[in-house]
């Protein structure tokens, strides 16, 4: 199943002809003055990743390779990823922000997509939160994948493994739909030590939590005024 | 140095025979106040004088329970022979302090030469100390009585310059096959401490340096017959801890042991014991 979502996922990517968007500076005036909605996208399941085996026999030969610590990425708790939204609705109000807090987990599906090739557009179509929550912006923290990768070149892997992370982090004008902040908050953290240390994995445990850590470090010491 | 620790031994076995034996008590109060406060609670710390150049020391839980003897026994091995190691240096160190506010009232226009001149006594003093083991590679190592104790320390300085972190690593085990592992343990201490002048640090700071040096040989021994005895309780849940090393942020997830304002002891998820330093200790106090 695994496998066969890989292959679509990566057919998918391959067809789509996909909008890089660079990364917008922060303006902290574009916080205030507007209510604001925080939201943070469903908190995707913990995995292992293996770029570079691109083909499904290497795919295979990579999960059955890593299949222990694949396991065992997956059973890693996602749920402090929600720590970075809780302490960001508390920093921009510590900061004198308007902030609505938005519980609901974003699913990026539900919302119509945006065809239009302006530059620094919102890929999305958000405004029925504008209209919900009664917010002016969307302060929207949309995490993609979290667990670990380990990079292959087709069915040899290069390295070792890693915790990694792949998400963005941006500020919509929902008037405009124009990205008013842009972060990509994608990173990697290498495990300290020895990696393969079967059931319980510390040096990628810690690297894991040293990957959340740094994730919410990355974003906060933006949004510090 | 030998016949100081045959003399220990001798002592430890002794108190083997005799739970409740008495020792002549010695000034010990500089080596208590540097102690942590939890460990002054729980344990009773007792010195007797082997000879005029240096003095046994008897670390012992409050309350041992008769199961726990042996372990306690071995722990004490450790706790002797380290212990003594760090209260000699110490002593030295306050003697020395003595002399110098001696020489100082007295010869107050040379006090930059009588400084040197003392630090490098100190110094000399210290390395001396700590002959069984090998100070000036950074690696203190020994086997005794078949047990091998390895003191691992790192000095790493801050980006502030104005403090210090000392972190050690001590490894206690035995080399008998028969108990391999039983006592085989690492902990790693940390220390952050302000200092006058890195630059300065192996000359004019060997007091300071030695001093901390004590201090976690003291910590990772405590730790040790804590472990031993039982009487470390970790929490039941996995926590992440946060903690700085030359002001880099560590994130690690571990089981709390011991948590105050400005430190944590907790277990690693590789089992190690871990005393780490999480708020500067002036922020602390002023908090």
């Amino acid at each position: 199943m695994k496998i066969f979502l890989t292959l679509i996922a990566v057919m998918m990517l391959s067809s789509c002809g996909i909008r890089h968007q660079e990364t917008i500076k922060i303006n902290h005036s574009s916080f205030y003055g507007n209510k604001i909605g925080v939201a943070i996208s469903e908190t995707p399941q913990a995995d292992l990743y293996f770029p570079g085996a691109n083909c499904l026999l290497c795919i295979a030969t990579a999960e059955a390779m890593n299949g222990s610590l694949s396991k065992y990425v997956e059973s890693l708790d996602t749920s402090d990823l929600l720590n970075i939204h809780t302490k960001v609705i508390s920093l921009l109000k510590k900061q004198g922000a308007n902030v609505i807090t938005i519980n609901e987990k974003i699913k990026l599906d539900n919302f119509p997509e945006i065809d239009t090739e302006i530059k620094n557009k919102s890929h999305y179509d958000f405004s029925s939160l504008g209209q919900k929550y009664g917010i002016d912006k969307l302060l929207f923290i949309n995490i993609r994948t979290i667990g670990g990768d380990r990079n292959y070149a087709s069915y040899i892997p290069t390295g070792a493994p890693k915790a990694f992370i792949e998400g963005k982090v941006y500020l919509v004008d929902l008037k405009s739909n124009n990205y008013e902040w842009y972060k990509d908050i994608t990173r990697a953290v290498p495990i300290k030590g020895k990696w393969d240390e079967p059931p319980h994995y510390p040096g990628m445990t810690n690297a894991y939590y040293q990957l959340l850590e740094e994730t919410s470090d990355a974003i906060i010491g933006e949004i510090v005024r | 140095m030998k016949a100081l620790y045959l003399l220990l031994l001798l002592f430890i076995s002794s108190c083997g025979n005799n739970a409740t034996q008495t020792f002549k008590t010695v000034d010990i109060s500089n080596i208590k106040s540097q102690l942590q406060p939890e460990v002054k609670d729980l344990f009773l710390i007792n010195a007797t004088d082997a000879d005029s150049q240096g003095v046994n020391l008897y670390i012992a839980p409050k309350n041992v329970s008769s199961e726990a003897y042996t372990m306690m026994y071995y722990g004490n091995l450790f706790a002797g022979i380290l212990a003594h190691a760090a209260f000699e240096g110490v002593r030295q160190e306050s003697r020395a302090s003595d002399e110098y506010k001696k020489s100082n009232s007295s010869l107050a226009k040379h006090r930059k030469d009588i400084k040197a001149i003392s630090n490098k006594f100190i110094l000399n003093k210290a390395l001396g100390n700590y002959s069984k083991f090998n100070l000036t590679t950074n690696k203190l190592e020994a086997d005794i009585d078949s047990w091998r104790i390895k003191i691992a320390p790192d000095f790493v300085i801050s980006n502030n310059k104005n403090e210090i972190s000392i972190i050690a690593r001590i490894s206690l085990s035995k080399n008998d096959k028969e108990q391999n592992n039983l006592h085989s343990k690492t902990i790693f201490v940390q220390s952050n401490q302000p200092i006058h002048s890195i630059d300065k640090l192996f000359i004019n700071n060997a007091l300071h340096l030695k001093k901390t040096l004590s201090v976690l040989v003291f910590s990772a021994v405590d730790l040790f017959i804590k472990d031993s005895i039982g009487v470390l309780a970790r929490e039941e849940k996995l926590k992440t801890i946060k903690y700085t090393i030359d002001s880099k942020k560590i994130v690690e997830r571990g089981k709390i042991i011991f948590k105050n304002c400005d430190s944590i002891i907790f277990e690693s998820l590789r089992k190690e014991i871990k005393l780490v330093v999480t708020k500067n200790i002036n922020s602390c106090e002023k908090s």
